[in-house]
């Protein structure tokens, strides 16, 4: 796959995420969310239809290291194990979106929360030749894991239940990436105006031997995606007894001139010893590093306020326009990212060493704090997992405390600072950040839009 | 319900702060009174405890574990002299060694789901402040102690600061469940951090939601109407019966992790002592006003639409014996009590007449004791937390609403293939419905 390419699955799999989340939350509109990354068929969303599905059925896949595909280069020649993972529900959204004129569709596989608490189970053994090995057993709910649909020529889709950028395999134990068996994963292909109609059954069930990135094993799954009826977003109706207000939001797009710094992070196990027992972390001990600047994904400046407040006030807000700061506008800066995040672990003697391509970051900052900062966080997003063993870091973790200077939305480029928040666990490691970073912002093109919004 | 609108609001928290990443402009403002950083985690451990008598139900080999971690920002607010903080948690794993049967012995679940929990910060007597984790976190289905136990668990809060305030929660607490001793060690602490930060942008957060709010596109006119309607007030009882749920452990998969393979058991759940009052609404929009008889006469042959509701107090008692028997023949059997439970009432789906729905509206797990089992979603399905599902149903004529003494069977028969589980269902639960008084029948106007 192309870094294009994976950035663009990485950018379509997180904006779609929150589209579809949004969607799921009730608090959507059809026309507030819009895809801004580059290179992705982003835009204004014109309609969007959800189909709900039940799943039925569960995936395995068993694996051992392989030598043939270079477990040894990774130190994952001593696991092997079995990931059992079973969705429960999902729904398809079938999206269309308009950008520069051009109207694209995009459709989505997102699997939703778990009833029965998760959906994925591991039980991954480690064998060690010199002392006594390990079991790492633990289970993670991969709810939201979302799958792009390929649209093909002609009207069809594919669907592919393990997506380069999903999460459904991912657990703290050592074993294969969704990304990893992407080509051996089941698959159907439907037409699109099937899917779009619902009540169709999806067949992904099958069994397929693997072998990459270290790991040799197979997929079996006897899982079937059952669609219910489509639903369309009903209409947003406030009801009478909420207040409603017309809300401005500008939004000035920004781009990334300038990044300094580090991010690095010790892990190490749990000392407690039920847990490192179970989860074989017993004595394990690690890093995590950046190891490539970040590709930003979308930067932008935002004023929110009411639409009674002038334009120019918004401006104001922005730095753009000289003034004092005006009452009434909300101001927040926010910058996804994603960067190859790699990890390196040692446990009885052995180590294992790997690279999460796709490790994201969203760094968010609004109000003020004493003095006029700009101040808020910088949280994991994205795929963190690599094929070790490790912690999860799952969406919205915060790695970094982010702060902006007083003034800085009046320069033409402004620098966010990251620092290292405090050691945090991740249910049976401990993480410690370290490091800093700096993101110089260059202003670019304002936008704006007005909403009738609930205010109560 | 309080607690189930609470885990609603949580899961809205979740994917709020997923649809923050794109769309922050659009949120709304955040009605925070003060910005706190939460940090630490509370980490319960337990272990069969002889003195407790856990060799009679074979699990003195246990010991177990579940750390659920501070995650995010939060606020607090203090209305009519009551500090309300909410603490976010990320999902707890439960990891539990020598449980009954299961092999290599460890059994691991996350019972709280996608969303974690959360810790309330509330005023006790004479000044003082305590913390509880709602809903209460629970073993799942490992071993170890059910919510009940963990529920009553009240965290000492020391508050320091006037205008900024800071909490420290830091403790350790022992505690009995069943047949098992443990402790809790909470290392939270509450920092204030300056007003107007991102509140729960970067992870859950009490404050506010930060998805985008949605647009008006249309404010529906306002319009009179007339209702015929009747309202009833009903009295319920338990009479006898159980739910009974046989399960087994199956092979491969889920089972391996959940320490449940080639297990099997029963379990018996019963509303022991279950007596109250219900008020039943029923209305249908008319043209004309019609009298009391003929409003009553319509309810009985089924032409009013039932509201759903349920009859205070919300919650209700549960009591389950279970059965537990390992591969290797040692069982386990206990019986737990839970205070969970809730009944709805509504209209009976697709049915003339109404519906009386037993369910379990914060998964808590009511199916669940001190043994390994299933739980309530593996024992009576996906929907056993809600009033379109329910633990049991059981259909109710309209005219049994308005006569005398009138049997009712909670039942939900079938089968459930659920995560490490497969359980089957019989049984039921048999109450008694009356009529007590009719408290209005007729016509009104209202808005709309």
């Amino acid at each position: 796959m192309t870094k294009r390419g994976r950035l663009t699955a990485l950018a379509v799999a997180l904006l779609a995420l929150a589209a579809l989340v949004a969607a799921s939350a009730q608090a959507q509109s059809q026309s507030s969310v819009l895809f801004f990354a580059p290179g992705i068929p982003g835009g204004k969303v014109l309609s969007e239809t959800n189909i709900p599905a039940t799943v039925e059925g569960q995936l395995t896949v068993t694996y051992h290291g392989d030598p043939g595909t270079g477990c040894a280069a990774y130190g994952l020649c001593a696991y092997s194990g079995t990931v059992v993972v079973r969705p429960e529900s999902g729904s398809f959204a079938v999206v269309t979106s308009r950008r520069r004129g051009r109207v694209r569709q995009l459709v989505l596989l997102e699997f939703g929360p778990a009833n029965s608490g998760y959906t994925t189970a591991a039980v991954v053994q480690r064998s060690n030749p010199t002392g006594a090995g390990g079991t790492c057993e633990d289970a993670q709910d991969a709810s939201f894991s979302t799958s792009p649909v390929q649209l093909l020529h002609g009207g069809s889709a594919t669907i592919t239940l393990l997506a380069r950028t999903g999460t459904l395999l991912s657990t703290r134990c050592a074993g294969p990436l969704d990304g990893d068996l992407h080509s051996a994963s089941p698959v159907a292909t439907v037409a699109l105006r099937r899917l779009e109609h619902g009540g169709i059954s999806i067949d992904l069930t099958g069994a397929r031997p693997f072998a990459a990135h270290g790991f040799a094993g197979t997929i079996a799954s006897s899982i079937v995606l059952k669609l219910g009826k489509p639903q369309p977003p009903s209409a947003n109706v406030t009801p009478p007894q909420v207040k409603t207000a017309r809300i401005r939001t500008v939004t000035e797009r920004l781009s990334v001139a300038r990044v300094g710094g580090s991010f690095r992070a010790v892990v190490t196990g749990s000392s407690e010893p039920v847990v490192c027992q179970v989860l074989d972390t017993c004595g394990i001990t690690g890093t995590l590093n950046l190891t490539a600047a970040p590709r930003v994904l979308s930067a932008d400046v935002i004023a929110t306020g009411r639409a009674s407040h002038p334009y120019g006030d918004f401006l104001t807000a922005l730095g753009v326009r000289p003034g004092p700061r005006p009452r009434g506008i909300s101001v927040a800066v926010t910058v996804l990212w994603a960067a190859p995040a790699s990890e390196a672990l040692a446990q009885a003697g052995a180590s294992c060493t790997d690279t999460a391509p796709d490790a994201g970051f969203l760094v968010a900052l609004g109000g003020r704090r004493a003095g006029g900062k700009l101040a808020g966080a910088a949280s994991s997003i994205g795929p963190w997992r690599t094929r070790c063993p490790g912690p999860s870091l799952g969406s919205g973790v915060p790695l970094f405390s982010a702060s902006a200077s007083a003034g800085a939305l009046r320069h033409a480029r402004f620098s966010i600072t990251l620092r290292p928040r405090a050691p945090f666990g991740d249910d049976g490691y401990l993480v410690s950040p370290s490091g800093g970073l700096s993101l110089e912002l260059r202003r670019g093109r304002i936008s704006q839009s007005v909403q009738v919004q609930p205010t109560g | 319900l309080r607690n189930a609108v609470a885990r609603r609001l949580r899961a809205a928290h979740g994917t709020g702060v997923v649809v923050a990443l794109v769309a922050l402009a659009l949120a709304a403002p955040a009605a925070a009174d003060e910005s706190l950083a939460p940090s630490g985690s509370l980490t319960y451990t337990w272990h069969g405890d002889p003195a407790r008598g856990c060799a009679a139900a074979n699990l003195c080999g246990v010991q177990g574990a579940l750390t659920v971690e501070a995650q995010g920002t939060t606020t607090g607010g203090t209305s009519n002299r009551i500090t309300q903080v909410g603490i976010e948690f990320s999902a707890g794993t439960v990891r539990v060694l020598g449980a009954p049967g299961a092999a290599p012995g460890a059994c691991v679940d996350v019972p709280s789901g996608t969303f974690g929990g959360s810790l309330v910060i509330r005023h006790g007597p004479h000044g003082s402040l305590f913390g509880q984790v709602e809903p209460p976190l629970s073993s799942g289905r490992c071993v170890g102690p059910t919510e009940q136990d963990l529920g009553g668990i009240r965290f000492p809060v020391v508050k320091t600061g006037t205008e900024r305030r800071s909490f420290d929660l830091r403790s350790t607490q022992a505690f009995a469940a069943g047949p098992f001793s443990g402790s809790v060690v909470s290392t939270l602490v509450l920092t204030a951090t300056a007003n107007g930060g991102l509140g729960g942008l970067s992870g859950g957060g009490s404050g506010s939601f930060f998805g985008p709010p949605p647009v008006v596109v249309g404010v529906p006119s306002r319009r009179k109407v007339l209702l015929e309607r009747v309202v009833l007030r009903d009295r319920l009882r338990s009479l006898s019966g159980a739910l009974d749920v046989a399960f087994s452990g199956g092979s491969g998969g889920f089972c391996v992790t959940l320490g449940s393979c080639g297990a099997s058991g029963t379990l018996a759940l019963t509303l022991p002592g279950f007596d109250r009052t219900l008020t039943i609404t029923a209305t249908r929009v008319v043209r004309r006003r019609v009298s009391a008889r003929q409003a009553l006469a319509d309810l009985r042959h089924g032409r009013l639409s039932f509201e759903t509701g349920v009859p205070p107090p919300a919650s209700l008692t549960t009591q389950v014996t279970e059965t537990f028997q390992a591969p290797d023949g040692a069982t386990c059997v206990d019986t737990a009590v839970a205070r969970e439970a809730a009944l709805f009432f509504g209209d009976a789906p697709g049915a003339r007449g109404s519906s009386i729905t037993l369910s379990d509206p914060d998964g808590a797990g009511v199916v669940r004791s001190h043994c390994p089992g299933p739980g309530d979603s593996d024992a009576f399905g996906n929907f056993a937390g809600n009033p379109f599902g329910g633990i049991a149903r059981a259909t109710v004529a309209p005219a049994a609403l308005t006569s005398g003494d009138t049997a009712v069977r909670l039942v939900k028969p079938g089968s459930t293939t659920g995560l490490g589980y497969v359980a089957t269902r019989s049984g039921a639960i048999e109450l008694e419905l009356s009529l007590v008084r009719v408290l209005h029948a007729g016509t009104i106007q209202v808005t709309r």
